[in-house]
This record gives structure tokens, C-alpha cells and sequence, in this order.
């Protein structure tokens, strides 16, 4: 059995400040977001729980929404800027052949247990970065721009509904962009509770502390385990 | 050889109507087709939605009789769910539909056929001191001065001056058909105008209740408004204050400008019988004093006349399967068991399918299919709907109210009975109505407060609200009296959906094209034998067609 | 063309003094709620401008739009007919019918070429050659791009003309379709509703008028005056909102607490409108103030919007009704079932080998 022969310091502390300040709003977010979709805290007999309750939550959803976007704004300039290799988009390559190749598809076909062996990286494995991309990255932007389109309609003409308000007559009608905001919003839940699985996963098969590496930052090199990085 | 006219667009209707007539010797109208040419297909696009939905989609079917379709839908709704609506609700109802009908009739009188009788034109060579001594001997409303009528005189001349007539453009002006002197087409021109004013105030009713007018808001299982005397968030003293005042205001204009009008008009062309047609006429009743499935707590009987026989009364139910059909033998639809056999409302099919010729064309297929609307029949009879039916029908069972008015108008007009099967009879008859819709606002003003006072707030039962408290399968019928006429709507209910809804209105049993013996419907039939004083202009096809106060709109839906 | 006489040529040759046309002016102005400071170019406008001619068409419709036009009560209609514009073709007031009515419309299109304004009430079905809508014995379809082509200004009226309404919803059996799709090189204003309120399409036609231009529009096309803002930013019923405080059933004290009706399915929220500012029927009340939930007759597409009594539509998913957060639920239930069946092949695996390890090692 593998013994950790190497510690490797893989999540610098902005990606680590990034992945939790996240993690925290899209729950935020997305909690948040029901609410103001049904709000569920009425009760029977129809008195508030609280003075503004209605208000509080889209208070708390616009304000997880403008540190949600600075975040993400954030870690793209860390992506293409950053001084860090782990965290950089240059390995990410979806446009190119050979990046589908071998080794996304090694990873897929490990975990589809069509390989007995697991590949190793240092950074994100491809699944993973396609996953992370189509899920954060381009969710969140969507996520972003419907909920600013929305956003700026609270005072039409204003700088967010000039920049954004384009989007409305895109989608039809502001309804329609309630919906898609709304429907979008799913793919959190959905992606959190697969990286989660995905992550304990990695951890308990590879043992290489994935899972802590996102608090500590550190994550191990085992005995026996040849890197793909 | 018979020659024929067309008269299209058909202008203050709604709609799109589309008369052709065969013209005989003296150019006397020896047959005429009746053609419907707008259809959007509103029955088709209700399918699969949500019945509690309906009564918005169906209220679109017409704003100009705004309201009765979702009355009528709400009602079928209900009907099919078995919900019973609080006492408030059936007033308010009550209440919007008779400001419904008294706001409809005003509007159409003026605004939609008096022009059939009224040369706007003459009215410059009217004396308006003259006018003044007419108008003050016909009623006492106020606005009757020399000065007034001065006024508005200066008004028009500058108006005709200005060389922009607007909508009096191109009218048939000077037409040998009208009978009026200056001075009361001076008085119609004046009330034209006061008419067009007031008529926005009666609907303020609707916008208390419904929100807006047209298309105010109903709701199954009663009504969304809230009364609470005790709030200022619901309907309290000031707003029942305020639709109070309307109704005494609308009851004045309709007894001292309407029916003084219409007698002082009628009295002109007394001569003028033409356009009986039928003699058979149709009501499904409506004003329910209790529940709408108690047809004797009906304001408005139940019942058929046929063949002018005032003397014996048909029964009518609309939910046998043997008595109301529709059949599209000369319609632009096809059935999937032949095309003239009836088929009930809940066995209705619509599936349109154009036959006639490729647009632009000059003369439609009148041998074939040639309109938009279908073919109501009642047990296989041709019907007439509207005021005049229900007037007749009243009359016949001696509605004491009904019977004073009218004897009371034929009396000043110095005619019998027999005078109302006719165009004028049918115009009369509207405001005859309308003058007793206008006495029931307050009647239901008064229980509405009579309600409210007894401690009743409730104006919705939502006990069956959620549909998954529905039966799987339910079939229902809504009605109301339109102001065109007997009005029904027929739902399925499946699985919370609608399955099917059919809809069969007033102006479908008066503007139907023949059915597959030949038989020909109310408004085709009112026309043949009119003489028509000049081919190239047809004012006579006009009154008649008016005054069924056609809705295409309505009618093929 | 004989030159046009202007507002004050009218009302001088009506007699009216000028103080009382000053009046005339300061009260149009009150009306559509101008500055104060406008009124002198109102009444310059009402001076030098002739009434414009109107041709006002009706395709598949309900008429809703011209009964709430004559509804108007400032301006009222008869100021406006009489006043304001020249109704000259209306197939729901004019006089004339067939061809003397048609010839109306075309002596119009002739003699103002270029200056008469086109207003659209219904649309125009697209299927079959338009047989669905026949007007003089042609297609609805060719009649108004026909008169189309030679007005100055479109108005689409109401959800008809700007956006489909009813006969477009789905499946749309006409193949109806809203005014803007079909004419394209002309200005349009966009006056959705079902119908506009009564002040805000009179106001369209003053605007015009006294201004000389078309209202500022939005992307939509439609007048900023009216459409700028959203219902719910106006209503009345905005602070129960903020609080949470919700009517839950029709039948009940919230109700008459005037409680928002936001979980009733209301669509204040996303349609653009007057209605809780300018209101109906005179200000009377909208449907909001009597109790009713908005069902967003003004916004686009909304009979297909889902059961107007729910807040998110239940929207079609794979031939079933499930709304967003059905769909969203059993994704993310399936998500967990995946990850968890996912799991326990990996251990089962994971223990097959760390037995064949142990064996090797053994
Ligand atoms: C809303 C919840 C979460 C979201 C949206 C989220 C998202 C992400 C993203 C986008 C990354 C990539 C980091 C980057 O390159 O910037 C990441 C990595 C990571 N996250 Fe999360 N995360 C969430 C919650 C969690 C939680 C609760 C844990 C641990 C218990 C966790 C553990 C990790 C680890 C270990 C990595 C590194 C994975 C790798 O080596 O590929 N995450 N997460
Ligand atoms: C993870 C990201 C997000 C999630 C999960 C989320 C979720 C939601 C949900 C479920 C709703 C309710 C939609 C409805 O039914 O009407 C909502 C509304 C909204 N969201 Fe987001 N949202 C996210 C990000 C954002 C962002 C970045 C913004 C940008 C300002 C934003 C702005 C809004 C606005 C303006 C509303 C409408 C609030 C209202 O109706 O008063 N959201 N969001
Ligand atoms: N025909 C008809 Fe209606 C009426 N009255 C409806 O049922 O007009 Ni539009
Ligand atoms: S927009 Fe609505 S009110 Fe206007 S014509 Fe269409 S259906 Fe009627
Ligand atoms: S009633 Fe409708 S428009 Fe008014 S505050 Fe509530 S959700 Fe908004
Ligand atoms: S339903 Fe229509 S009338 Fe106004 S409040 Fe909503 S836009
Ligand atoms: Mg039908």
C-alpha cells in the first residue's frame, strides 16, 4: 500500500479563498433563490416570520450575487493571470483532439470501472475540468447574465438594464428569463452533490487527500502511484 | 337574370361579416348568404389547458360582449365540478351582467345602427329652436336647450367644413331610405355623443368588481374581489357608493335619452316591416335568483316559440343531446361522421378546412361552403336569438314587466304586437331590455348590500380549488344570455385538462349559413323579400343585419 | 391635397374662443402628464398641425382594443374623432360600408400617401393564404401590407397586433402572427394589453399629435411613458410583498387584507404596464386592486405562460407536466442515486482488489 513519498502544494490560497467564498454564496444563492420563487415561510395564518422577509431574501440573494460575480471575475483573472499552475486554463484544451483523447478518455473509462487503474493528476484530471467548466464556468455566467438582466429591471434605462437588458427580449419576455434563471439553477445542487461524491471518492480510492487539499492546500503524492500530470 | 351584390366589410359589427344577395325584380333581395370570414380557432387552442384557465381564453372571444363568455365558461367549469359559488358572487355576476347587456344595448343603438337611420348630414339644416321644443317634448333631460343644440349644430358644420369626415366618410347620406327631419337627426347627432361619453361610465361597475373593462377578471368558484365594509384593502361603503351612483345615472340616460330615442325614431319608420325572418326563437334564460341550475329562479325564462306562435312555449334543455346541434354542412369544417349531421356540443368536433375560393376573389361559392360559422339548430330548427327572443318569450309567459314596457312603446307607436316581427320589432325589443337590465343593477346593488349587511363577506368557495380534488372525468355546461342572445359553453373535463370545449354562440344561430336541407338561418332569412332602394348602396341590408347586432367575432370564435 | 386646417383653424371655426383652446391645450397636457413647461409646444402643435388621417384595420381580433379606446377620458373619444385625428376608416364606427367603405381607405391611401397613420387591431393569420381572415373578399394578410405601405406610422393595438394574443397561443390553428413580423420598414409603436388601457392608447395617438414624433419606445418597441416600468413596481400591494404577507386562497382574510397576491400566480412582477399607476376605467381600480392576480395580458407570449393561478409554469418536459423544480428535484435525486450506485461498485471493486492484493502478498 502507498506511502505518501510527497507533499505537493497544489490550491494557492486565492483559489482555496475562491472555492469556499463560492461554495458559500451559490448556497446562498440558491436557497435564496427558491425562496424568492415560493416563499414558503408563509404560514397558515398568513403573518410574516419576520419584518421584511421577502425583502431580506432577495436582499441576501443580490448581495451573494454581486460577491458571487466578483469571485468569479476573480478567479478568471487568477485562470489566465495567476501565477500558479495548478489553477491556470492552459492545460484546459477542449478544442483540441488530443485533449478528448487519451487522457479524457482514460479518466471517463475509470470511472465507468472500464480500467482498473486509476490515472492520477496533480491539478484537475479533464473530466473534472469539463465538468468544472460547463458547470461553473459557464453556468455561472449564465446564472450571471439572466440574473443582471433581471437585475437591472428594477430600474429600466439604468446602467444594469443597458448592459444586460438585452438579454430580456432574447429570451421573449421577462417571464421567460424568470424561468431559465430559475430552471438553471438546479445545476448547482446537481453539480455539488456529484463533485462531492467525486472528491470523497478520490480520496478514500487514491488517498491522496484531495478533500483536505482544499482547506490545507496540500495534497499527496503516494508510493507506487505514477503521476499522468 | 338575378343580380347580386356583395356588401364586405360590414362596418359597426364586430367582426368580420361578409353579406352576398341575389337581387329579384325591383331590386327586392330574393335570396340571401350570410358569411362569416374570420375564425381563430379558440376552441382548438382551450384544449389541454387548465379549466380554471378558461374563462380568460374564452372572454377573448369577444370584447365587445365582454364578459358573458367568461361567464358562461366559469359557469360550465362549475357546472362540471359541481361547485356551488357564495350568495355575493351570484350577485356580482348577476350584477356585471346586467351592466353587461343595459352598456352592450346603449352602444349599439347609438354607435352601431342608428346611423341606419339617422342622416348625420341633414342634421346641418336642422332649426335648433325647433329641435329644442322636439327634444323637451320627448323627455325631460336636461341638455335640450336652443343653445345646446346651437352649439353642437356650429360643431358639425365646422367639422363637415374641415373636409375631414372621418368615420361619417362615404356614408350613404341623402339616401332616399331616410325618414327624419333635420331636427331629430340634430337630437340623435347629440346623443350620439352623449351616448359615446356616457357608455364609459357604466362599465366602471365591471372595473369595481373585474378589475378593467373590457375583460374583467371572473374566477371559478366565484369572484377574486373582496367586500369588507370594515377595510380599506376590499370594496367598502365608498366603492359601493360609487357604483350606486352609476346605476341611477345609467337608469336616467336609458329612460330619458335611450327609449325616447328609439320611439321618436321608430315613430318615422313605422312603415319600414321588413326583416321578420324566422319566427322561431330560442332562450336558454339567465339571473339566476338562486343557483343557475335552477332554472325557475330564472329572471330571464327558459324556453322556445316557434313559427311566431306566442301562444305555446317549448321546453328547452341544452344538455339533451337530441336538442342543440351543430352542423357544418355549408361551413368550412369537416365532421369525421359527415358533414351535415347535427352533432351536440359535447360531442362537437372542430376541424376546420377552407373550401372556398382563393382570396382575392369577387363571389364565394354560395352553392357549397361559404362561411366560418357553423350551423346551430334547435331539434332541427332554425332559431333566432337575441332581445327579441327573450322579449317574446317574457311577453308570451306575461312577465309583468316585459308586458308594460312593451305595450307602453307600442302604444306611442300606435302598432300591434305583430309589428315586433320585424327589423324595427328587433330593435325595440333591445331597448326594452335594456331598460329592464338597467332596473335589475339596482335590484342586485340592493342585494348585493342586503348580503353584506347580514354579515355575508364570502365571495369565493375554493373548497375544490386544487384539481386534485376533481373527479377524473366530468362533462359541463355553462350559459348565460348574452346580449346577442342564448349563449352556451360544453366542457370535458379529464385528468384536470380540458378535453374538449365547444362553444355555440348567439351570433352563430343568427348568422349561420344554411344547414344540409337548405334551410336558412336568421339572418339570411330577415333579408329576403327587403326592396332595395338603390342597388349600389345597401342601407336596407344594413338595418337588418344591425339590427341582430351581429358578432362575427362571437359567432365563429 | 387642400391644405388641412389646424387645431386652432378648428376651433375658431367652431367658435371656441382661444382662452377656451389655451384650456384645450393645458388640459391635454394635464392628461398625458407633461411638464409644465411643454404647453406651449402643444399649443403650437394644436395650431399648425391638420387632424391626421387614421385607417384603422381589424384582423383576427375581439374589438376589446376599440372598446377600450372609446373609453377614454382624457382625451375622450369625441375630442379625439373630432379634434385630434380623422377617423377615416373603422370597421367598427365608420358609416360607410363595402365598397364605399373600401373606397375610403384607398382615397386615404392615395391622398396622404406617406402621412396617414395605420392602426392595427388583431393580426393577421399566415396559414393558407390567409383564408382565415378574409376582408372585401382578399386576405386580411394582403390588405393591411397593402395599406401598410404607405403610412408614415404603424400602431399595433393591444396583445393582438403586438404580440399574438389568444389565436397565437398554442397551437396556434391560424398561424396567426403579431403586426411586427409582417411589416418591417415602417415605425411602429408596439400598445400591448388585452386590451391597452384606454388613457395610454389615446395618449399614443396625442403624443403623435401634439409632439410630432412617436413616443421614446423600448427594445420591445412599445412607449416608455406607459410600458417602463413593471406593475409590481408601482403596486399598491408592494409592501405585503417586502414583508412576505400573501393572499394564499381566494376565500379567505388575506384577501380582504389586501394582501399580494404574488403566490396566487401573479405576474405584476414581469409585466411591463400602466396599470397600478395609470389604472383602469378612469382609475378606478386594476385587476390587482379587485382582488385578482395580474396574468401578464401585457407581456409577450403569456397565454402559453403556464396555469395562470401558479407561479412558475409547470412547463412540458418530455411530453409530462413537471414544473422547473420537479425536473430539478429528480435531477438532483438522480445525481445522489448515480453517486451512491457509483460508490458501491467502487467499493466492491476496491475490495476485489485489495483481496487480490492480499493474496499476492500473502
Ligand atoms: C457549492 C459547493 C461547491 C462548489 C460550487 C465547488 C466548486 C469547486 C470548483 C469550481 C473547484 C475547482 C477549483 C478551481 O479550480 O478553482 C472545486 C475543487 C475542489 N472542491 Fe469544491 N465546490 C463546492 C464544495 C466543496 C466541498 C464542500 C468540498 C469538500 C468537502 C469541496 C472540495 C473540493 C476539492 C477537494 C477540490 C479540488 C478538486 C480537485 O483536485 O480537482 N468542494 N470545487
Ligand atoms: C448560483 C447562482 C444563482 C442561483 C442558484 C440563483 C437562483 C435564483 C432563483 C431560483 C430565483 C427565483 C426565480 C423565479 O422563480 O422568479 C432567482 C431570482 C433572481 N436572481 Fe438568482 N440565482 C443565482 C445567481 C444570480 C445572480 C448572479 C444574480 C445577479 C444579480 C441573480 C439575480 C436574481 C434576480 C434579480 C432574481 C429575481 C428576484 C425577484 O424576482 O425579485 N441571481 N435566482
Ligand atoms: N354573438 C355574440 Fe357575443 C354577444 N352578445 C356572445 O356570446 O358578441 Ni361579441
Ligand atoms: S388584444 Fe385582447 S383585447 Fe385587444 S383585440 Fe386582442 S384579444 Fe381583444
Ligand atoms: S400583487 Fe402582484 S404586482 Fe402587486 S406586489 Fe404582489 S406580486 Fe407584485
Ligand atoms: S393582467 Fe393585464 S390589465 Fe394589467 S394588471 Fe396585468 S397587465
Ligand atoms: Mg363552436
Amino acid at each position: 500500500m502507498g506511502r505518501i513519498i510527497e507533499e505537493i502544494y497544489v490550491w494557492k490560497l486565492p483559489v482555496r479563498m475562491y472555492h469556499w467564498i463560492n461554495a458559500l454564496c451559490i448556497t446562498v444563492l440558491f436557497v435564496s433563490g427558491l425562496y424568492i420563487a415560493s416563499p414558503f415561510l408563509n404560514p397558515p395564518i398568513g403573518e410574516a416570520v419576520w419584518f421584511k422577509q421577502m425583502s431580506i431574501f432577495r436582499f441576501l440573494h443580490f448581495t451573494a450575487a454581486f460577491i458571487f460575480i466578483a469571485n468569479y471575475l476573480f478567479r478568471m483573472y487568477w485562470a489566465l493571470f495567476g501565477y500558479d499552475k495548478y489553477a491556470r486554463f492552459a492545460g484546459f484544451r477542449p478544442w483540441s483532439p488530443k485533449w478528448w483523447g487519451k487522457p479524457f478518455r482514460e479518466q471517463m473509462a475509470s470511472y465507468l470501472f472500464l480500467r482498473s487503474d486509476e490515472p492520477r493528476y496533480i491539478g484537475h484530471n479533464p473530466v473534472a475540468a469539463m465538468s468544472y467548466f460547463i458547470f461553473i464556468f459557464l453556468g455561472s455566467l449564465f446564472m450571471i447574465f439572466t440574473g443582471l438582466a433581471m437585475y437591472g429591471e428594477n430600474n429600466p434605462g439604468g446602467f444594469t438594464d443597458t448592459m444586460f437588458g438585452w438579454l430580456i427580449p432574447l429570451f421573449g419576455s421577462s417571464y421567460n428569463l424568470h424561468i431559465v434563471h430559475h430552471s438553471a439553477a438546479w445545476i448547482f445542487p446537481f453539480y455539488v452533490i456529484l463533485h462531492l461524491y467525486a472528491v470523497f471518492r478520490h480520496d478514500v480510492v487514491d488517498r491522496t487527500s484531495v478533500t483536505s487539499s482544499i482547506i490545507t492546500g496540500y495534497k499527496h503524492k503516494v508510493e507506487d502511484e505514477p503521476s499522468l500530470d | 337574370m338575378a343580380k347580386k351584390i356583395v356588401v364586405d366589410p360590414i362596418p359597426r359589427i364586430e367582426g368580420h361579416l361578409r353579406i352576398e344577395a341575389k337581387l329579384g325584380e325591383n331590386n327586392v333581395i330574393e335570396d340571401a348568404y350570410s358569411s362569416g370570414t374570420m375564425w381563430r380557432g379558440i376552441e382548438i387552442i382551450l384544449k389541454g389547458r387548465d379549466p380554471r384557465d378558461a374563462w380568460a381564453f374564452a372572454e377573448r372571444i369577444c370584447g365587445v360582449c365582454t364578459t358573458v363568455h367568461a361567464l358562461a365558461s366559469v359557469r360550465c367549469v362549475e357546472d362540471a365540478l359541481d361547485i356551488e359559488i357564495p350568495k355575493n358572487a351570484r350577485i356580482i355576476r348577476n350584477l356585471m351582467n346586467a351592466t353587461q347587456q343595459t352598456q352592450d344595448h346603449l352602444v349599439h343603438f347609438y354607435h352601431l345602427h342608428a346611423l341606419d337611420w339617422v342622416d348625420v348630414v341633414s342634421a346641418l339644416k336642422a332649426d335648433p329652436k325647433e329641435t329644442s321644443r322636439i327634444a323637451q317634448s320627448l323627455s325631460s333631460w336636461p341638455k335640450s336647450s336652443p343653445g345646446y343644440f346651437n352649439n353642437l349644430q356650429q360643431k358639425l358644420v365646422g367639422f363637415v367644413e374641415s373636409g375631414q369626415l372621418g368615420i361619417f366618410s362615404n356614408g350613404y347620406w341623402g339616401h332616399p331610405a331616410y325618414k327624419l327631419p333635420p331636427e331629430v337627426n340634430l337630437i340623435a347627432v347629440a346623443h350620439y355623443l352623449e351616448a359615446l361619453d356616457f357608455q364609459k361610465e357604466i362599465v366602471k361597475i365591471h372595473t369595481v368588481f373585474g378589475g378593467k373593462n373590457p375583460h374583467p377578471n371572473y374566477l371559478v368558484g366565484g369572484m377574486a374581489c373582496a367586500i369588507d365594509p370594515n377595510r380599506n384593502t376590499a370594496i367598502n361603503i365608498e366603492v359601493l357608493s360609487m357604483v350606486k351612483k352609476i346605476i341611477e345615472d345609467t337608469k336616467v340616460f336609458i329612460e330619458q335619452v335611450y327609449i325616447p330615442d328609439l320611439i321618436a325614431i321608430a315613430g318615422f319608420y313605422k312603415d319600414w316591416l321588413y326583416g321578420g325572418g324566422l319566427g322561431n326563437y330560442l332562450c336558454y334564460g339567465d339571473f339566476p335568483e338562486k343557483s343557475i341550475d335552477d332554472a325557475a329562479s330564472l329572471l330571464w325564462p327558459r324556453g322556445a316559440i316557434l313559427n311566431k306562435d306566442l301562444s305555446t312555449i317549448y321546453e328547452v334543455d341544452p344538455r339533451d343531446l337530441n336538442q342543440v346541434t351543430e352542423e357544418v354542412s355549408h361551413s368550412w369544417y369537416t365532421y369525421s361522421n359527415g358533414d351535415g349531421k347535427g352533432l351536440h356540443p359535447w360531442e362537437g368536433e372542430t376541424n376546420p378546412k377552407y373550401t372556398g375560393p382563393k382570396p382575392p376573389f369577387e363571389f364565394l361559392d354560395t352553392d357549397k361552403k361559404y362561411s366560418w360559422l357553423k350551423t346551430p339548430r334547435w331539434k332541427n330548427n332554425p332559431m333566432e336569438v337575441g332581445p327579441l327572443a327573450r322579449v317574446l318569450l317574457a311577453y308570451a309567459k306575461d312577465d309583468p314587466m316585459i308586458t308594460e314596457t312593451v305595450d307602453m312603446i307600442l302604444g306611442k307607436l300606435e302598432v300591434g304586437p305583430e309589428a315586433l316581427f320585424s327589423t324595427l320589432g328587433r330593435t325595440a325589443a333591445r331597448g326594452i331590455e335594456c331598460l329592464q337590465t338597467a332596473g335589475f343593477m339596482m335590484h342586485y346593488y340592493n342585494q348585493l348590500v342586503d348580503n353584506v349587511k347580514a354579515g355575508d363577506l364570502r365571495t369565493a368557495n375554493t373548497e375544490l380549488w386544487d384539481p386534485s380534488r376533481w373527479p377524473k372525468e366530468a362533462k359541463g355546461f355553462g350559459y348565460t344570455e348574452a346580449p346577442r342572445g342564448a349563449l352556451g359553453h360544453w366542457i370535458h373535463i379529464k385528468d384536470g385538462k380540458i378535453e374538449d370545449y365547444q362553444i355555440v354562440v348567439p351570433s352563430t344561430w343568427n348568422a349561420s349559413p344554411r344547414d344540409a336541407n337548405g334551410a336558412v338561418g336568421a339572418y339570411e332569412s330577415a333579408l329576403a323579400g327587403t326592396p332595395m332602394a338603390d342597388p349600389g348602396q345597401p342601407l336596407e341590408i344594413l338595418r337588418t343585419v344591425h339590427s341582430f347586432d351581429p358578432c362575427l367575432a362571437c359567432a365563429s370564435h | 391635397m387642400d391644405k388641412q386646417p389646424t387645431y386652432a383653424e378648428i376651433f375658431k371655426s367652431r367658435g371656441i374662443s382661444r382662452r377656451d383652446f389655451l384650456k384645450f391645450c393645458g388640459l391635454t397636457s394635464v392628461s398625458l402628464r407633461l411638464a409644465p413647461s411643454l404647453l406651449p409646444k402643444i399649443i403650437h402643435a394644436m395650431e399648425t398641425n391638420p387632424r391626421t388621417p387614421v385607417i384603422w384595420l381589424h384582423g383576427l381580433e375581439c374589438t376589446c382594443c376599440t372598446e377600450s379606446f372609446i373609453r377614454s377620458s382624457h382625451p375622450v373619444m369625441a375630442d379625439i374623432i373630432f379634434n385630434m385625428i380623422s377617423l377615416d376608416y373603422d370597421d367598427t364606427l365608420s358609416a360607410a360600408a363595402g365598397h364605399q367603405l373600401e373606397e375610403v381607405r384607398r382615397k386615404i391611401m392615395k391622398e396622404y400617401k406617406g402621412q396617414y397613420i395605420l392602426a392595427c387591431e388583431g393580426n393577421a393569420p399566415t396559414k393558407d393564404d390567409g383564408v382565415y381572415c378574409l376582408v372585401g373578399g382578399d386576405s386580411y394578410l394582403n390588405v393591411l401590407k397593402e395599406t401598410a405601405a404607405d403610412a408614415a406610422v404603424v400602431i399595433a393595438w393591444g396583445a393582438c397586433a403586438t404580440f399574438g394574443c389568444v389565436q397565437n397561443a398554442a397551437p396556434n390553428p391560424t398561424g396567426a402572427v403579431p403586426v411586427s413580423e409582417l411589416i418591417t420598414d415602417k415605425p411602429l409603436v408596439n400598445v400591448p394589453g388585452c386590451p391597452p388601457i384606454a388613457e395610454v392608447m389615446t395618449g399614443v395617438i396625442t403624443h403623435y399629435h401634439t409632439f410630432g414624433t412617436l413616443p421614446e419606445l423600448d427594445r420591445l418597441k412599445r412607449p416608455k411613458a406607459f410600458y417602463g416600468t413593471r406593475i409590481h413596481d408601482k403596486c399598491y400591494r408592494r409592501a405585503f410583498y417586502d414583508a412576505g404577507m400573501f393572499v394564499r386562497d381566494f376565500d379567505d382574510e388575506s384577501t380582504r387584507k389586501g394582501w399580494c397576491l404574488y403566490k396566487m400566480g401573479c405576474k405584476g412582477p414581469t409585466t411591463y404596464n400602466a396599470c397600478s399607476k395609470t389604472e383602469w376605467n378612469q382609475g378606478i381600480s386594476f385587476p390587482i386592486g379587485s382582488g385578482h392576480p395580474c396574468f401578464g395580458c401585457a407581456a409577450p407570449g403569456y397565454w402559453d405562460d403556464g396555469p395562470f393561478y401558479t407561479r412558475l409554469a409547470d412547463v412540458s418536459f418530455l411530453g409530462t407536466d413537471m414544473n422547473a423544480d420537479r425536473i430539478g428535484v429528480i435531477a438532483v435525486g438522480a445525481a445522489a442515486a448515480g453517486a451512491a450506485a457509483h460508490a458501491a461498485v467502487t467499493a466492491v471493486r476496491k475490495k476485489k482488489t485489495d483481496s487480490e492484493n492480499d493474496q499476492l502478498e500473502g
